[in-house]
């Protein structure tokens, strides 16, 4: 009675068919592709003002304790804090009339205005709460960037390196439109 | 990945097409390709998003770019605002035209109500009562008031002002503006 001699490498001799898995992954990378986003989506928040009831408005202090106002016109940005005059100069402003292209600031110039806004709240570190008043034309892209530079500190502020005071501070949070009353 | 057959057999001749000379096996090495597609397979469907801001993403919505903030949008109703339409969570509330007037884009005189965009604040009126039906089965998810503009980073200040005092009207103050994350 012989021994009967299996033939291993027989056994295993048949190829894997790789058709089908790639047919599936051919198909599955460019749908990938083209339905993937290659940005992190975030969200800034704009709060809209909310009017006063009559019965509160005796504990309203006018003019209030704190009172920071950014006015966007089309060449610059304009920072108002505690002003007494509307009307009268502000007391920082960023020129931004040196722009090819006018739907964006220079990151030059959304800087000095993030430098403003930290030196400000060096001075009112309590105070979170600003004002936005942009024109009719200004371009969403501006407004983002003035909400963005104007909610928190960067890693690299020399006030938040100078000072552990304002490394758990946020800039100025409590920012509202301006001009969207909402009766 | 390493496939266990290796590579896939093709015969080929060595004097070309139809020689009809010595056949010789020559082994198409699979192997680095589906490992490429698998790491690639992987890293897609990993970043695949179904945050509602970028099930909402359209061709014509370009979205500004922010350097620091990196709030993540969470799971609430989509305004989407493009220059040709205005979207509550996909559906069309009404066309966008340009006003001859100041040349923005602007709505059509007949959604106007007062200072409204009237189909919107219906809508949104609807989705603050689901949001309150909600709140009052579930404490848990209590009704915030935030709504996620998904605008164009081109569209005016004069645009987005309707859209912001509609939706506050509706008892929509928390605005959130859906941006790109550079960070």
């Amino acid at each position: 009675m012989g021994k009967k001699k299996f033939n291993v490498d027989a056994d295993f001799d048949e190829a894997l068919n790789l058709t089908p898995f790639l047919d599936v992954m051919i198909t599955l990378i460019p749908f990938l592709m083209l339905t993937a986003s290659f940005f992190t989506v975030v969200v800034l928040e704009a709060k809209l003002p909310t009017p006063i009831p009559p019965y509160k408005m005796v504990d309203v202090k006018i003019p209030p304790p704190f009172d920071l106002v950014v006015m966007v016109p089309k060449d610059s940005i304009k920072i108002y804090v505690n002003n007494k005059d509307p009307l009268g100069p502000p007391q920082f402003s960023v020129d931004c009339k040196d722009r090819v292209d006018s739907s964006n600031y220079s990151e030059e110039q959304i800087g000095k205005f993030h430098n403003i806004l930290v030196d400000i709240k060096k001075k009112f570190p309590t105070e979170e709460r600003m004002a936005l008043d942009p024109i009719p034309s200004l371009p969403l892209e501006k407004l983002v960037q003035i909400i963005d530079q104007s909610k928190s500190f960067i890693a690299t502020d020399p006030a938040v390196t100078e000072n552990p005071q304002f490394q758990n501070l946020r800039l100025f949070p409590g920012l509202a439109m301006k001009g969207v009353y909402v009766p | 990945m390493s496939a266990g057959g290796g590579g896939q057999q093709v015969k080929a001749s060595k004097f070309g097409r139809g020689g009809g000379g010595t056949q010789k096996e020559v082994h198409l090495n699979l192997t680095p390709m589906i490992d490429l597609m698998t790491i690639l397979v992987v890293y897609l469907v990993m970043s695949f998003s179904a945050d509602p801001a970028t099930l909402a993403n359209s061709a014509d919505i370009e979205l500004s770019r922010v350097l620091i903030t990196s709030e993540k949008p969470q799971e609430v109703s989509v305004i989407s605002l493009s220059k040709n339409e205005l979207l509550l969570d996909g559906k069309v509330i009404c066309p966008v035209i340009i006003n001859p007037k100041d040349g923005y884009p602007d709505f059509p005189d007949s959604v106007w109500s007062g200072f409204f965009i009237e189909p919107l604040k219906t809508a949104l009126d609807k989705v603050k009562e689901n949001g309150e039906a909600i709140a009052r089965i579930n404490p848990s998810r209590p009704f915030r008031g935030e709504i996620l503009l998904h605008a164009d980073r081109r569209l005016p200040f004069a645009t987005l002002k309707p859209v912001m005092r509609s939706a506050g009207n509706a008892g929509f103050r928390q605005i959130k503006i859906a941006a790109k994350g550079m960070n």
